[in-house]
């Protein structure tokens, strides 16, 4: 898939938001919990069944639905671990890179923002970065993940980006100096 | 999907993967379609032989790997190229530099939607509702099932007073249809004009019969409702 380079749509002392290409593969398993084992051994991690829990490290991986994972590395590239793993039961990797954006989000103002938005409760106590959650944002669906308790990745489709990006500039638009 | 996989079939081993928003699809149509796509490069046979209409190919086109299906919503030779979102534009640059010379343009869906009524490739529920019936739109073919289908006898009837029935039994056409109008026949108006008095009279006759509602005659019964059993005696004996 295609990479760009990432752009800076806000960059204020305490407000950063830049947008850039994602790398993202969704993987779904009927009936997953007897295949925990193996595939917690092909990745090298505890896969987790806990709902919106964020795991792993080459590559992440964040819980969507029952059954649901993202997984942020290029299909190709999980592809023969997954087919070992999940040999004998129906399941389904697909990369969906170019049909998502992602926008990073951060510094002091970074839930002001979100919060404009997204009535989901950020606060760093109830949503830290081992959590996701699939929630709105100026009405779009997103994937949400906390980084620190500042930044944020939101992950959205990319037939949305345009409106998403003009609402990011325009919520930012009363923190500028 | 996942609502109707949920309700209708929990039990099947069937997966639902929404990818929509990671593909893009740019349709070419017309006489030169296949010259045009020929011209952008790739290693997909698009010969009429080799990728025959309603056929579908993996390959590359103009250095892009795609998905492409012969399909068409107007009539003519036409290939729908699926290629990742993000290279869409690319895509579309390209085939509209190769069509220049073939004089291409970008289709509007009016068009679109007028070349696909025209060619009598019919959105059911779209171009058609409730009313429909088969042979209003020249879909006769379906009574040519062997088999049985509910809605069978009603639609062979011989005297079902559809306009298509009408005209089968006048022998004439008795609309002239466009896609924008329906207006009737010299035929038609004189087949209109010629029943109007009998079904003036039958009118005539209902209304008379109607009147004679008004003059109270017969037997006349006052019941409470529930009036049977109302003590519940033959229920609870």
């Amino acid at each position: 898939m295609a990479k760009d380079t990432p752009s800076c749509l806000v960059s204020l002392p305490d407000l950063t938001v830049t947008e850039s290409s994602v790398t993202l593969s969704v993987l779904r398993i009927r009936s997953p919990e007897s295949v925990l084992q193996e595939l917690s051994s092909a990745f090298g991690v505890a896969w987790a069944m806990t709902p919106n829990h964020v795991f792993g490290d080459a590559p992440e991986i964040a819980w969507l639905a029952p059954g649901e994972w993202a997984l942020f590395a290029e299909a190709d590239a999980l592809r023969s671990r997954i087919e070992t793993a999940c040999a004998h039961l129906a399941h389904h990797l697909v990369d969906v890179s170019a049909g998502r954006r992602r926008w990073r989000v951060g510094g002091a103002l970074a839930r002001d923002l979100l919060a404009k938005g997204c009535s989901l409760d950020t606060d760093p106590r109830v949503f830290a970065p081992c959590q996701c959650a699939q929630t709105l944002l100026a009405h779009v669906r997103i994937l949400l993940i906390p980084r620190s308790a500042s930044d944020f990745d939101v992950i959205a489709d990319v037939s949305l980006a345009g409106h998403l990006r003009a609402w990011l500039a325009d919520a930012a638009l009363e923190y500028q100096p | 999907m996942d609502e109707w996989l949920q309700c209708e079939g929990p039990a099947l081993d069937v997966l639902i993967a929404p990818v929509t928003a990671a593909w893009a699809v740019l349709t070419l149509t017309g006489p030169q379609a296949r010259a045009v796509l020929q011209s952008v490069g790739g290693d997909i046979d698009l010969s009429p032989a080799a990728f025959p209409h309603m056929a579908y190919r993996e390959g590359r086109v103009a250095g892009h790997q795609a998905r492409v299906l012969r399909a068409s919503f107007t009539g003519e030779v036409s290939f729908e190229v699926s290629v990742a979102w993000d290279q869409a534009e690319d895509l579309w640059d390209r085939l509209a530099q190769a069509g220049a010379p073939f004089g291409m343009a970008p289709v509007g869906i009016d068009a679109w939607m007028l070349l696909r009524t025209e060619k009598g490739y019919l959105h059911v529920g779209t171009d058609t509702d409730g009313s429909t019936a088969p042979a209003d739109i020249g879909w006769e073919r379906t009574f040519r099932r062997r088999d049985e289908f509910i809605g069978r006898r009603s639609l062979t009837r011989p005297d079902n007073l559809r306009i298509v029935a009408l005209e089968r039994a006048a022998g004439v056409p008795l609309v002239q249809r466009t896609t924008r109008s329906v207006v009737l026949t010299d035929a038609g108006r004189e087949l209109v004009a010629d029943a109007a008095p009998a079904f003036e009279r039958i009118d005539a006759g209902f209304t008379a019969v109607k009147d004679l509602s008004g003059t109270p005659r017969g037997t006349g019964r006052v019941t409470a409702p529930g009036a049977y059993d109302p003590q519940g005696e033959r229920l609870n004996g």
